[in-house]
């Protein structure tokens, strides 16, 4: 009897040690618990089908958000097949994700099924967002976000700034900074795009990798024109507010505010100090010369002008330790019409000048764009007229006998057209031996 | 300790005779088997559907077989009169207690042991029958884009089946004695984190078989597991009552009651998610993005936690089980 209470009392005394241990731990346990940070915090038990079914699986949450994901999988194939009805889907994937939030396919593939294929961009970017801020290291999910916001929603801030996310996750490959950058020169960060493109082509010079060379300068010379079609395009409506006209001349436009000491990067400038660093680098060049068609070739005194003395071009360094010096030498302050970065020169295609429907870039073009948009034009006619005299058995008579209206289209360049009905020639006077 | 060991023995040949257990064993082997197949029917992840279903099958089916069989460990013995033959022994209640603990948790553990070799073969079998590992086994390359098959491809789909059958059992059952590949990284850890939990709920099982009915204490059993599997959820609870009323100091009537009542309970009863390792088997660790190994580091606290724990549970059966009176 003595020694069952003595073993009663020692299990007593054990068991208060143990228990407090084990509360104690739990207490620190729970306190975490309560630092978790408000997204997961508040979605939970808040009433909603995804949070409440977190509750009822008792930590089984991830084999319900599987069998789930299996019948949202059968559920899309479904629909595309009959009713086309997206909507309910959105909900099983809301659900899905709330049950296991670290499935990065149920946020792509959801988006998918109610972005692409259901035209509700907005569900779907939802969907993107509850993914990107719990998979916080993956840049697969704002990428996708970057994709629907620019290609299917058309809002380029928005792209940005889920390019931007994108771009910083610690999983994203080195294609994606090249992306952004294209989105950013989209979006009108004119600087950005420009010193992304530029760095690009360091790395692939510095890796020798011909095709990110290719690419990248390809890449610089669209952000360029991006840039300088920018401030041609906010000068062009200055004139027609001003003037309450079209201009004829691309030259009319130097006058404008909008082309008064502007700071853009120049092609020109920008090979000219990427050439000059080569030279110290002792490299024989730095625009691989397979590259060099269709750029605005610097005037061999720029390239010989002598480095600022600041620079830390010599052999041995690392392209990519010139990006900042580059850039900055690159960019100018300038007035009047900026240089074309492919070689050619700005004009303005009257063709397209006061037709309600173009767009700035149809009307800002490039000379050789304009000369292309002609014979093409041409080209077209011609054929209208050789169809209609198959029809007739003869010329047409006029341009009215091909195209049952007058022939309305104004000359690119600001000409006149000449239809001969004897010989059927249909030509431009601007450029009459096209 | 030779005692508790002779009644941990004894009880475990006793609880291998319980045919419950066996169908809880097959039902388990047939849901990782069938994982297998439902995985074909993702569109990705496949391997994270088997894992997921795998860990939560070993995990569930192992609480079953410790409601199912613990709860009528101690009311056997007591119902059948076979606890006189013990008692009157030089044998301790205590003894006794800690014997039926271990003997269930062997039993379980061994249960586990075999959903852990059929989970580990399921894994690897799938991952070895992958469509480009069987093409590549069946037809070689003889220039690029042209392909042979070797020997009769139908055959050799069938050998090669057979043959990564037996190697995914081999690599099945030296993974639960330490090998792993990536596909199988860490998942013992996950495995025995379960094992812990379990422990938890066994020795509940056993403390409520001291003083109640098989029914009763299956009851508590599985309401004290709910409860583990909630307690996290349910202190969120509070905390957010208080978050609505601007502070635990605003908290008046019903919704303060609830809110102590919340904290206390929450401390006392187990908290079985930290015994839950199952995500970070299938994501890895949240710091690294897309591991190709998931790791899973051990979590010493909750180990301590869980001994602790198990350790006050049967301490406090023992002390119910020596004022038992068994007439």
């Amino acid at each position: 009897m003595r020694r069952s209470i003595l073993q009663n009392i020692v299990l007593f005394f054990c068991f208060i040690a143990f228990f407090a241990a084990a509360v104690t731990i739990q207490h620190k346990n729970l306190e975490k618990v309560k630092l978790n940070p408000p997204f997961i915090e508040t979605w939970m038990l808040s009433g909603r089908s995804g949070e409440l079914l977190k509750l009822l699986a008792l930590r089984y949450d991830l084999v319900a958000a599987d069998f789930l994901w299996l019948r949202a999988i059968q559920s899309f194939g479904g629909r595309g097949m009959t009713n086309r009805d997206w909507k309910p889907v959105y909900n099983m994937f809301d659900t899905i994700t709330e049950l296991d939030p670290y499935f990065e396919t149920a946020y792509t593939f959801g988006n998918m099924v109610i972005g692409d294929e259901g035209g509700r961009q907005r569900e779907g970017l939802g969907l993107l967002n509850k993914g990107m801020f719990r998979l916080v290291r993956q840049y697969r999910i704002p990428f996708e976000g970057m994709y629907v916001a620019h290609w299917q929603m058309g809002d380029t801030n928005l792209a940005r700034w889920y390019g931007r996310v994108a771009m910083k996750r610690q999983d994203a490959p080195n294609w994606v900074p090249r992306v952004v950058a294209y989105i950013e020169v989209q979006a009108g960060s004119y600087y950005i795009g420009f010193d992304r493109f530029v760095s690009n082509l360091l790395q692939g010079l510095d890796a020798s990798d011909f095709d990110m060379q290719r690419i990248a300068l390809n890449k610089i010379q669209e952000a360029i024109d991006k840039w300088n079609r920018a401030y041609l395009s906010r000068a062009y409506d200055e004139f027609t507010t001003r003037t309450g006209r079209l201009p004829r001349q691309i030259e009319e436009l130097a006058d404008m505010p909008a082309l008064k000491e502007y700071e853009v990067a120049r092609m020109s400038k920008f090979i000219a100090a990427m050439e000059k660093r080569a030279r110290a680098m002792n490299k024989e060049f730095a625009i691989h010369p397979d590259l060099r068609r269709g750029l605005p070739w610097p005037p061999r005194e720029e390239i010989e002008a002598p480095l600022p003395a600041d620079s830390a071009a010599k052999p041995g360094v690392k392209w990519e330790e010139l990006r900042n010096e580059i850039f900055r030498e690159s960019l100018v302050k300038q007035s009047g019409i900026p240089e074309d970065p492919y070689g050619s020169r700005y004009v303005i295609n009257l063709s397209f000048a006061g037709y309600p429907f173009a767009k700035k870039d149809d009307i800002i073009t490039h000379e050789t764009d304009r000369f292309d948009f002609l014979k093409n034009l041409l080209q077209g006619v011609r054929n209208s007229i050789a169809e209609r005299k198959k029809m007739l058995g003869r010329n047409p008579e006029s341009l009215r006998e091909v195209f049952y209206t007058d022939f309305q289209t104004t000359e690119p360049y600001g000409a006149s057209w000449k239809y001969d009905p004897a010989t059927g020639d249909f030509r431009s006077t601007s450029h009459p031996e096209l | 300790m030779m005692k508790v060991l002779a009644i941990a023995l004894n009880t475990f040949k006793e609880a291998v005779r319980n045919k419950v257990l066996y169908f809880l064993l097959i039902f388990a082997l047939l849901i990782m088997g069938f994982s297998g197949v439902i995985s074909d029917l993702s569109i990705a992840a496949p391997e994270k559907l088997i894992k997921d279903l795998g860990l939560a099958a070993i995990d569930f089916f192992g609480f079953l077989i410790a409601v199912f069989v613990g709860v009528y460990l101690v009311y056997t013995e007591l119902d059948k009169k076979t606890i006189y033959t013990i008692v009157s022994k030089p044998i301790d209640r205590y003894q006794f207690i800690l014997g039926k603990f271990f003997g269930l948790l062997i039993t379980i553990y061994v249960n586990m042991l075999i959903m852990s070799i059929f989970f580990f073969a399921v894994l690897y079998f799938r991952d070895a029958t992958d469509f480009d590992k069987v093409m590549k086994a069946i037809y070689r390359e003889v220039a690029p884009g042209q392909f042979e098959p070797i020997g009769n491809p139908q055959v050799q789909y069938y050998l090669y089946h057979l043959k990564q059958f037996i190697i995914a059992v081999g690599k099945g059952i030296a993974t639960v004695f330490g090998y792993s590949e990536p596909i199988t990284h860490h998942l013992m850890r996950v495995i025995g984190m379960s094992a812990l939990g379990l422990a938890i709920i066994t020795s509940f099982a056993i403390l409520y078989s001291t003083f109640s009915t098989p029914t009763l204490s299956a009851v508590f059993t599985f309401l004290t597991w709910i409860i583990g599997s909630l307690c996290e959820d349910i202190l969120r609870y509070a905390e957010r009552l208080a978050q609505k009323a601007g502070g635990v100091q605003n908290l008046v009537g019903p919704d303060l009651l609830k809110y102590w009542f919340a904290q206390v309970a929450m401390h006392i009863v187990p908290n079985l998610a930290l015994f839950d390792k199952r995500t970070e088997a299938v994501y890895g660790p949240w710091e690294v993005a897309t591991p190709n190994i998931h790791n899973v580091p051990i979590d010493w606290v909750s180990v301590v936690y869980g001994l602790v724990y198990v350790a006050g549970v049967l301490c406090l059966a023992s002390m119910i089980f020596n004022r038992r009176n068994f007439k």
